[in-house]
């Protein structure tokens, strides 16, 4: 089992990368070789192997007290897509949501 | 041709903590955008999530609530997925091994009730908000963003639009008496999707499954998943496929329509989140949540009806919300008679409520006073009439009933009249030609009598007394 | 005058500075010095803060006069450039970063400044800590002070270049399979990697999440334990950070008790270079002559290390580099017409190939079909290796192995093909899949003059033992007394 160029390209999708056909071409080669060492754990029997143990003391939570936000210097310090203290982004075509 | 309808729904309820899930922004509304944001949940470089304590418990409240089985190990697992109101490219959510799962509700049936089997609950985070401007571009607030959800997912029980409704209904009702959620579906803190699927009666295999999304009502659930069904049904009935997609409901049109591009089935790539452990809770601190939880709607529901003796209506309106019922049986409390209580309440608190646009529960009028009024109803030492005129002075003070029925003898049924005693001897002296009238027959002149005692009162004093006395007097 | 100064431990600098013999302005004007001197050659930095460190060593020494000093006032410190440090560039060599100036700061640059540290600067490393050979990074290589044709290591490539050439007294990294280990050893210099959860990972740049430590680079064993604890400590906003007692370093200058001390069979492999091997094996005698016994024992499942490391951890990494995409931060193109393309976009010029590569790999990993083959089967493989160390400590205290299989190698070397950087990790990247603390020490010079590494791993949470052994070592040999002549400027 190894990778094809489409599930390459699927992937990229996934991650939110784009390639030219020939960088496409490369990648899977690159990936090929990796995956192939990768198979390697194909060997081990891990059928019987529990998952990690987790730990049995409860888990400490977070107290329910507000603490002070970013100034709005602060939040868009990074960007200069901001319009009225809202950031930007091009239009969304896949609405999730109509409007709001 | 039968066809079955199978409905699920999915419903995400925002919690009501005071921070967010995985950091301590508070949730409080403001106006201003991306005031109430941190690197956390902006998704800066090098921060990490906390779990919030509340959140837990809340989401554990709602969960016995629903009868569920709480996992004492539950892992929270990232949902990998790109879109501008999601700064970290996943969303914390639970995927494996969710904090709850099993649990029912009971819905009302003409056999009874219907049984609606829940498959889980777990808590997650909410995504940012968008706000598409008129030219090309889409606005970001992600003051949401990171707010503490808990999503519960029903098995597919679900046959009707109407049936579906008062499934939301009744988890809205009982989360709202919990007070781990506002619910309101306007204000987007209440939310739900359907998946529908239509099958021939008697087939087994399941029908195309389309999810339904952007209800933001109740009415528009049912609009949504009737014209869906109907929908579906033309299809399998033209021998036609119906599609596997998601679709938004229109508001406009009523219809529904498939979302465009849509990515059919997303590969969400979860694993269990490694930035934090697995959410450990012991039993004791389930048993003192428990312990703790306000009693559930049905439960009022049935000991008003048998403890109270009220009728299913008086019950329902009564248990609307669970500061309303608390209100009702603190006058209880404090001695009013139930029914008399209720009638009043549904009555001109009601109306009072109405017309100034507040919860009954926050009727001005405390439970004592209110319980004193209502006695002095019961004890029949005043009318319904004088009651309401009473009520309209207690608004004003703070004195008791009994106090301004004191200061104000005409209220009063029995009891000191003597000053309206005495008006109306006058009065009827000086309308001896009506009374002659009366005693020979024309019993009509009562009401005349009446007018002339009411006028020379000016409307101070109860027609119902005045004419207790005036008929006495008359007998006489 | 610089370079004596240069040459100082943080030990013996707080010394010298308690007591009025030197003054932080001094020390810190000599470290300025030698980074104008070495950084067009080494190119270590990324970002160097020339003012921001003369003015707090100034307030440094006025701490001192009043005695108000913390364990670190007036010390000169660099951090790698993926640990956030508030209102200064981070970057983490990557041109997605290029601009980030982070509004918050993180739990190890907080705890520094509380101790009274003075920041020289960022140092350079592989693109958010992708990478063996700092080859990897958006401003051009480091350079290897022992010859600047080579690899000075990494990802902490620029920390350990510059704690060698003494363009900082001591400096913070990060390791998540090898970092600060292999080139510590490739630079001659100490590098600690701390029990994973010993240090608080808020502030550390996500790689992956499971595996990531932060810890430093140091001329001695005791600067590493001065640092280890300065920074560890439970922190409540890393749900992962460990709730213990901070390691105990007080007694470690003593001579170390007696160790039982473990060689694996599975590392003296055919891939372990001759020189490398032999400098091991005598430091391996040098240790039973001075006390500790050796036995062999077995890590069966090592093997599989590699492999079972390189899925989780661009898996976790695929998730942890999508929240880049030019909206709130980082680079942003904004050409383009809707959502989808402005992050294809951004992250295509942001990111270069090795970080695009794991991306690749951890996505397919985690995707339908594959979740169960890759991403499960690592984290079970994981399990085993993690019991396979915890049996190896029931009967001894401390495993030792070579640090890496050979010495810097040159620029270029390992570029062509994609997996011989990888296979070069296998003694460094156990211990962490297993969570477990470790040291790289020098333990000699190959024929070119290139050090050579010696690494000891410890029980988890066992720093201080770990520590002793390695300073008793250190103690007893003079390989750390050797530095590297880096040519000067002119």
């Amino acid at each position: 089992m190894t990778i094809s160029k489409v599930e390459t390209a699927k992937t990229a999708e996934l991650a939110k990368l784009s390639f030219s056909a020939s960088e496409l071409t490369a990648m899977t080669v690159e990936l090929k070789t990796i995956l192939s060492y990768m198979n390697k754990l194909d060997e081990l029997d891990t059928d019987t192997v529990s998952a990690k143990s987790i730990p049995d003391t409860p888990t400490v939570l977070r107290d329910d007290t507000p603490m002070r936000s970013l100034t709005p210097n602060q939040v868009f310090l990074n960007s200069e897509n901001m319009a009225q203290f809202h950031f930007i982004v091009p239009k969304v075509i896949d609405l999730k949501n109509e409007s709001e | 041709m039968q066809y079955e309808v199978i409905i699920g729904l999915e419903i995400h309820a925002q919690l009501k903590t005071q921070t967010k899930m995985f950091c301590a922004d508070s949730t409080d509304h403001s106006e201003i955008p991306n005031s109430r944001t941190c690197p956390i949940c902006l998704g800066m470089p090098g921060t990490l999530p906390t779990i919030n304590k509340q959140a837990v418990e809340y989401a554990i409240r709602a969960a016995l609530a629903f009868n569920c089985k709480i996992n004492n190990t539950s892992v929270f697992a990232r949902k990998n997925y790109f879109y501008p109101d999601l700064p970290k490219g996943y969303q914390i959510s639970q995927y494996d091994k969710p904090l709850a799962e099993g649990g029912y509700i009971d819905l009302p049936h003409e056999n009874g009730s219907k049984r609606i089997d829940l498959e889980r609950i777990h808590l997650e985070e909410d995504a940012g908000k968008s706000i598409h401007n008129n030219g090309d571009t889409t606005l970001l607030n992600y003051n949401r963003c990171g707010v503490p959800l808990i999503e519960i997912v029903s098995m597919p029980q679900l046959s009707s639009g109407q049936e579906a409704v008062q499934y939301l209904k009744k988890i809205r009702q009982t989360l709202i008496y919990l007070d781990v959620c506002d619910g309101n579906m306007e204000l987007g803190n209440f939310r739900c999707d359907a998946n529908i699927s239509v099958r021939v009666a008697g087939q087994a295999e399941l029908g195309a499954k389309v999810e339904l999304k952007n209800i933001n009502s109740f009415r528009f659930v049912k609009k949504g998943i009737d014209f869906e069904i109907r929908r579906q049904t033309k299809l399998l009935e033209n021998g036609q496929t119906v599609q596997i997609q998601t679709r938004l409901f229109d508001s406009k049109t009523g219809q529904t329509y498939a979302m465009r591009n849509k990515e059919q089935s997303s590969d969400y790539r979860y694993f269990p989140e490694p930035d934090l452990l697995p959410l450990v809770i012991e039993d004791n601190f389930i048993a003192e949540i428990k312990t703790s939880l306000p009693e559930l709607p049905e439960q009022k529901y049935t000991r008003f009806i048998e403890n109270y003796k009220l009728s299913k209506n008086q019950a329902t309106m009564l248990m609307e919300n669970r500061q309303c019922a608390g209100y009702f049986e603190s006058c209880v409390a404090m001695g009013a008679d139930p029914i008399i209580l209720a009638n009043w309440i549904q009555g001109p608190v009601a109306n009072y409520a109405n017309v100034n646009n507040i919860e009954i529960a926050n009727f001005p009028i405390s439970a004592p006073r209110l319980a004193g009024l209502i006695q002095c109803l019961e004890q029949k030492k005043i009318t319904r009439v004088s009651a309401k005129a009473i009520m309209e002075k207690m608004l004003k003070n703070y004195m008791t009933a009994q106090q301004i029925l004191d200061v104000n003898p005409q209220y009063s049924l029995s009891g000191d009249t003597e000053k309206l005693q005495k008006l109306i001897t006058h009065v009827m002296e000086n309308s001896s030609d009506l009374i002659y009238k009366y005693h020979n027959g024309n019993k009509k002149v009562f009401g005349a009598i009446m007018g002339r005692i009411m006028q020379e009162t000016k409307g101070q004093s109860d027609p119902e007394v005045i004419s207790r006395i005036l008929q006495q007097k008359l007998d006489d | 005058m610089v370079d004596n100064l240069s040459y100082l431990t943080i030990a013996k600098a707080v010394s010298l500075l308690k007591s009025k013999k030197l003054s932080s302005v001094e020390l810190t004007g000599a470290y300025l010095e030698k980074i104008k001197l070495s950084q067009p050659i080494l190119n270590s930095y990324i970002t160097i803060l020339e003012q921001e460190a003369l003015v707090k060593a100034q307030i440094a020494d006025e701490k001192y006069s009043k005695g108000t000093n913390g364990i670190l006032e007036g010390i000169p410190l660099a951090l790698k450039d993926n640990l956030i440090t508030q209102n200064i560039r981070t970057t983490c060599a990557s041109k997605m970063l290029n601009n980030f100036v982070p509004p918050y700061d993180g739990d190890t640059s907080a705890k520094l400044k509380q101790h009274g540290a003075v920041l020289l600067g960022k140092l350079n490393m592989d693109e958010f800590g992708m990478g063996s050979s700092n080859e990897h990074s958006f401003f051009g290589p480091a350079k290897n002070p022992f010859d600047t044709s080579r690899s000075p290591g990494g990802s902490s490539g620029g920390a350990a270049s510059a704690v060698a050439s003494s363009s900082c007294m001591a400096a913070l990294a990060t390791d998540t399979g090898g970092s600060i280990r292999q080139p510590a050893s490739f630079c001659g210099v100490v590098g600690l990697r701390p029990t994973y959860g010993r240090v608080s990972r808020y502030g550390l740049v996500a790689f992956a999440s499971s595996l990531d430590q932060t810890g430093p680079i140091c001329k001695s064993v005791e600067d590493c334990a001065i640092l280890l604890d300065a920074i560890s400590g439970y922190d409540k906003k890393d749900a992962t950070s460990v709730n213990i007692a901070k390691a105990d370093i007080s007694e470690i200058s003593q001579n170390s008790a007696p160790l039982k001390i473990g060689i694996p069979d599975q590392y003296l492999s055919d891939d372990l270079d001759q020189e490398v091997g032999e400098s091991v094996e005598s430091a391996i005698r040098h240790l039973e002559k001075a006390g500790h016994s050796i036995q062999r024992i077995s890590l069966p499942h090592s093997k599989y290390a590699i492999a079972a490391y390189y899925i989780i951890v661009s898996a976790e990494a695929s998730s942890n580099l999508a929240r880049y995409d030019g909206i709130r931060y980082g680079l942003n193109e904004e050409t383009a017409e809707n959502f989808d393309q402005l992050f294809k976009q951004n992250r295509n010029q942001g990111f270069g190939e090795e970080v695009k590569r794991r991306i690749m790999l951890g996505s397919y990993c985690l995707s339908a079909g594959y979740y169960d083959r890759y991403y499960s089967k690592a984290m079970k493989t994981r399990q085993l290796i993690t019991e396979d160390f915890n049996t190896a400590f029931n009967s001894v205290d401390i495993i030792v192995t070579p640090t890496s299989p050979t010495t810097a190698f040159k620029l270029q070397e390992k570029q062509k093909d994609v997996l011989s950087m990888y296979l070069a990790d296998v003694y460094t990247i156990p211990p962490n899949l297993a969570g477990l603390p470790s040291i790289s020490l020098p333990c000699g010079y190959d024929k070119k003059g290139l050090p050579i590494g010696l690494q000891m791993v410890g029980r988890a949470f066992d720093e201080s033992t770990l520590l002793s052994l390695a300073q008793d070592y250190e103690k007893k040999t003079k390989w750390h007394k050797k530095k590297p002549e880096v040519p000067d400027a002119v």
